[in-house]
């Protein structure tokens, strides 16, 4: 998985297929950008010719010495055992908005299997069928990604009134009300042993709704009634996985919805040309986690913004891990932790490889983009959960 | 006297009413100005600070509105609501009617929100009661429910003004729009209708209005139903039609949509311009039987109306389409002339064009198209050098004109008159020097001297065309004139390259046999020359063009199985796998090719395409 391979993005997608077939596969951490080992069949080799993804077939005695080199003490790599392909949930809308989802981009175009479920499933217990959950560009704060601006637009009317709707079904007076029921039990479904995976908005609007329980932090324009006047004394950080010490944003025109994101760029370096953002580098042996979340075949990623740009390192919370950050900026952009049973991983920015995505651009073509660097992050995470052993029989 | 009297008695007045007026205007612009400094205060998100100087206004001035309705606003704002409601209690009394039914609806408003719904409820009742039939009552409630998200008590509201007043035509819009919100898609529809009912000149509107929630579940399905309903019961509405007929095209129920389409021609112009319309639609789509009887039908009204002309263009176009899609053939395996079903309709509608309309300005491009028809597809050289010549003569110094030049200098080539062909293509390159035209000429010019075998000659011409690099002919150029640098030999006059050359052209000419004749001959002679394997690509495209789809694939996959190593390897499997696939409908044969060319071409350009038609074939067979 280094700068050889053809297709890195298929590459998952091989893999997970592998795994569906019963294949194990090792996951070689750092080494040649995280490759892949596994045994050799004629289907495999079919599979991986049809997806793009370039493979080196090894001699026994090679693989030996590979092995041997990776668990070397002094070598920072390591190998991990995938046996069980994840159950993968997408949490998105039925309902087609006018911009994309770079994870199901990402899973269509890798052709890993995944379900889209929304708020019914959810409430209704759906959850536990899935080791994985994705939340893209996503607003639990009820405020309809604060799109004003487009309210007279259809899709816009759309999305508000079946949101409103789903709230009354459900029993809550507001969709506010809803999507911090949702998150709740998104909150309780990790805490259970689940892994949570969310970019863009979908990140700091899931803190903001848990910690905006017992107050109103919705402006008029999105639900009819005014903010609390005393909801900044009534958030509680407490409640958050990820974000403590934010200050949401009050005001219903402002693209924005709290002061954790902290923005696109300034406008002398607003330039994909210029934008980037470094990965660290983990112990393999000793952190194997964030080590395969942030695998990759280059070691700084080309930016990218959305309606969360980066993460305030002063909001994150103690014992949330930055995998990856902006130089020189007060900004996390990639960051994992755990909850009870299970973890999440934030990831910032909206399309790793359209640096501005606008309402209404088309979606992006992976197929220009089979090698990047930014979409691969967000597989590595699918492959995370294939980590856990299998339960034994006896 | 009195006159004295008075006048002291009017100055005195004037003089206090002066007084009074100044007095008042001070107060004014005090209340005014602290009015201003409170709204400050509320744009800056310093609500309590407002909320003092409001409530001290409101104490100077208890009757003053604005007042009152900052400090209601100022309540609302910070959730003070039970201090709101004793603002609108506290207000003056209004007699019963429209304004103390606004003022009932502004305090259930403020009882909704502090979240009290039953009152809430309870005081929109009373307002209505106040003074049952007032449609602005109704009106007045509608729009604070509609603020509130509250869609369906608002439809309940606004049905409900429609009983009282006995007015059925009451809220028509409204009602139509909010029936959609709230998935009454049936209820909708029928506001919609009624009002088209009393107005035909909004089928646009309502066109507008529809389309923004037919993406909506059952949305359309229930619009079709109810529109099928009305038009039944009044099937002379036209209006009703319109809107049916463009709900048909949107589920892409093109019969239907014909139905209706036909009708709204019958009720309105009647002159086939909305059947055109039609047909010109469902064309687009593909869907090119219901096209092809739209288009009869709306040729079948006056022959020589310009909506005529338009058809039959429309129609040719559609029939060429139809064609390609269909990969029809004017000739069979043996190359014997068979009959071409969409081209010969093209080709017939586009003569009956020509004969209608004379004078028509776009007689230049139908001749042309028709030429190519006769090159192309039929192979009838010398009525396509008639057509050609018509536009060349009939349209001088048109753009069409230099076009046809250009195409007969091509047929030229093709029966063989390649001094011909130089003339025309010379006299091109020196009349319409900066031309597209002019390129393509030189490279037709450099392409006669390969056929002729004076590869000098056509060297200096593609080194003059790759100068220009924007040029189209720019590519083709380079690709020759590196094909002639590589093959080269086997005696100094380049006797191989001149040999291919010759055989490109009779392949160009469609002389198969020839070429087959003739490459089967050079390969004895040039085995292990650079243009073997070219030579072998022509002999095996020669097979293909001809119809012998079995030898062809043979002649390919043999080409690459002997010459691994040759650029034409992959084109030829490809080839090969392609003919398999499309021409001998032998699908697995086709995957097994595919997935061997995958495996040795894993990495090459076409490897994308043949990924893709790997996925189209498993797709396909699941």
């Amino acid at each position: 998985m280094d700068a050889r391979q053809t297709n890195h993005l298929k590459a998952y997608g091989a893999i997970y297929w592998a795994l569906q077939e019963g294949h194990e596969v090792d996951w070689l951490l750092n080494y040649r950008g995280g490759s892949f080992l596994m045994p050799t069949s004629a289907g495999l080799l079919a599979e991986l010719a049809v997806r793009e993804v370039y493979y080196e077939s090894l001699a026994g005695a090679i693989v030996a010495r590979v092995v041997a080199e990776i668990e070397a003490e002094a070598s920072n790599t390591a190998i991990v055992r995938l046996q069980t392909p994840p159950r993968i949930a997408v949490y998105a809308p039925k309902q087609t908005l006018p911009w994309d989802d770079a994870v199901l981009l990402a899973l269509t175009y890798a052709e890993v299997p995944h379900e889209v479920i929304y708020d019914d499933d959810i409430l209704t217990g759906k959850l536990e069928a899935f080791d994985w959950l994705h939340l893209h560009h996503e607003d639990f704060t009820g405020q309809h990604g604060k799109f004003y601006q487009y309210r007279n637009m259809p899709w816009y009317e759309e999305q508000q009134r079946t949101a409103e709707e789903a709230a009354l079904r459900h029993g809550f007076r507001k969709v506010s009300h809803l999507k911090y029921a949702v998150a709740l039990s998104i909150k309780e479904y990790v805490s259970g042993g689940g892994f949570l995976f969310a970019m863009c908005s979908g990140t700091d609007t899931y803190d903001i709704a848990l910690s905006a329980q017992a107050t109103d932090i919705v402006p008029a324009e999105y639900d009819g009634d005014p903010i609390d006047p005393g909801a900044m004394e009534k958030l509680n950080y407490e409640n958050t996985l990820a974000f403590s010490d934010f200050r949401p944003s009050f005001n219903a025109a402002e693209y924005e919805h709290s002061n954790i994101d902290t923005g696109p760029p300034p406008s002398p370096l607003r330039n994909p040309a210029l934008d980037f953002f470094t990965l660290f580098v983990f112990s393999a042996k000793w952190d194997p986690v964030p080590t395969m979340l942030t695998q990759n075949h280059v070691a700084s990623v080309r930016g990218f913004v959305g309606q969360t740009t980066g993460f305030r390192k002063q909001m994150l919370k103690p014992g949330v891990v930055i995998l990856a950050e902006t130089p020189h900026r007060d900004e996390a952009k990639y960051i994992h932790g755990s909850f009870g049973e299970g973890t999440f991983t934030f990831y910032a920015g909206h399309d790793p490889e359209d640096y501005q995505h606008f309402v209404g651009d088309p979606p992006t073509d992976l197929n220009l983009h089979k090698n990047s660097p930014g979409y691969r992050l967000i597989l590595n995470n699918i492959l995370f959960p294939a980590a856990r052993k299998k339960k034994q029989r006896t | 006297m009195r006159c004295k009297t008075f006048i002291p008695l009017a100055v005195a007045f004037l003089a206090f009413t002066a007084l009074t007026s100044t007095y008042g205007q001070e107060s004014d612009n005090t209340v005014d100005l602290r009015l201003e400094l409170a709204e400050m205060y509320m744009g800056a998100s310093q609500v309590e600070r407002a909320i003092n100087i409001l409530e001290q206004l409101r104490e100077v001035a208890p009757e003053n509105i604005l007042v009152r309705q900052r400090l209601i606003s100022a309540y609302e704002s910070v959730k003070r609501y039970d201090d709101a409601l004793a603002v609108v209690a506290d207000s003056k009394p209004v007699p019963d009617g429209y304004d103390a039914a606004v003022r009932l609806s502004e305090m259930a408003r403020l009882h909704f929100l502090r979240g009290d719904e039953q009152t809430a409820d309870s005081l929109w009742v009373a307002a209505v009661e106040l003074e049952e039939g007032n449609s602005e009552i109704y009106r007045s409630i509608y729009h604070t429910m509609l603020g509130l998200r509250l869609l369906h008590r608002a439809v309940a509201v606004l049905e409900q003004g429609r009983r009282d007043t006995g007015q059925l035509l009451l809220f028509r819009t409204e009602l139509a729009y909010l029936y959609g919100l709230v998935d009454n898609h049936e209820g909708s529809m029928k506001e919609y209708l009624d009002l088209l009912s009393e107005n035909e000149q909004l089928v646009v509107y309502v066109r507008n209005r529809l389309s923004r929630v037919l993406e909506q579940t059952g949305a359309v399905d229930t619009y079709i139903t109810v529109a099928e309903n009305a038009t039944a019961e009044a099937p002379g509405y036209r209006s009703y039609r319109e809107i049916l007929g463009w709900l048909y095209l949107e589920v892409e129920d093109y019969p239907e949509a014909f139905r209706e389409y036909r009708a709204v021609d019958r009720l309105g112009s009647q002159d086939g311009r909305a059947i055109f319309n039609f047909a010109e639609q469902v064309a687009e789509a593909g869907a090119y039987d219901i096209a092809l009887a739209a288009y009869d039908e709306a040729l079948a009204y006056d022959p020589d109306a310009i909506v005529a002309a338009d058809a039959l263009l429309g129609l040719a176009h559609m029939h060429q389409l139809w064609a390609d899609a269909n990969r029809e053939s004017a000739f069979d395996a043996h190359g014997n002339r068979q009959p071409a079903e969409h081209y010969d309709y093209a080709f017939a509608t586009l003569r009956t064009f020509l004969q209608r309309f004379p004078d028509d300005p776009r007689c230049a491009d139908v001749l042309g198209t028709m030429a190519r028809l006769q090159r192309d597809v039929f192979h009838r050289l010398d009525q396509a050098t008639a057509f050609f010549t018509d536009v060349s003569t009939q349209f001088p110094d048109s753009p069409q004109s230099v076009r046809a030049q250009l195409e007969l200098g091509r047929l030229a080539i093709l029966r063989d008159d390649l001094d011909q062909a130089e003339v025309t293509m010379q006299r091109l390159v020196t009349t319409a020097i900066v031309s597209e035209v002019a390129e393509d000429a030189r490279y037709e010019l450099a392409q006669v001297a390969v056929y002729r075998g004076h590869l000098e000659e056509a060297r200096w011409h593609l080194s003059i065309i790759e100068e220009s690099t924007a040029s189209s002919a720019a590519n083709d150029a380079l690709s020759l004139r590196l094909f002639i640098l590589d093959h080269g030999g086997p005696d100094s006059t380049d006797a191989a390259l001149g040999a291919w050359g010759r055989t490109v052209l009779l392949q160009r000419q469609r002389r198969f046999s020839a070429v087959l004749e003739a490459a089967d001959s050079l390969l004895k002679v040039y085995a292990e020359h650079g243009v073997a394997d070219d030579l072998r690509m022509l002999r095996a495209m020669a097979l293909h063009e001809a119809g012998r789809s079995k030898e062809a694939r043979n002649a390919f996959l043999a080409l690459a199985l002997a010459h691994p190593n040759s650029v034409h390897a992959l084109p030829a499997l490809l080839t090969a796998a392609g003919i398999q696939e499309a021409d001998m409908q032998d699908q697995a044969g086709a995957l097994t090719v595919y997935s061997d060319l995958l495996s040795r071409y894993g990495t090459s350009l076409h490897a994308p395409e043949i990924r893709r038609r790997i996925l189209a074939i498993r797709s396909s067979g699941e």
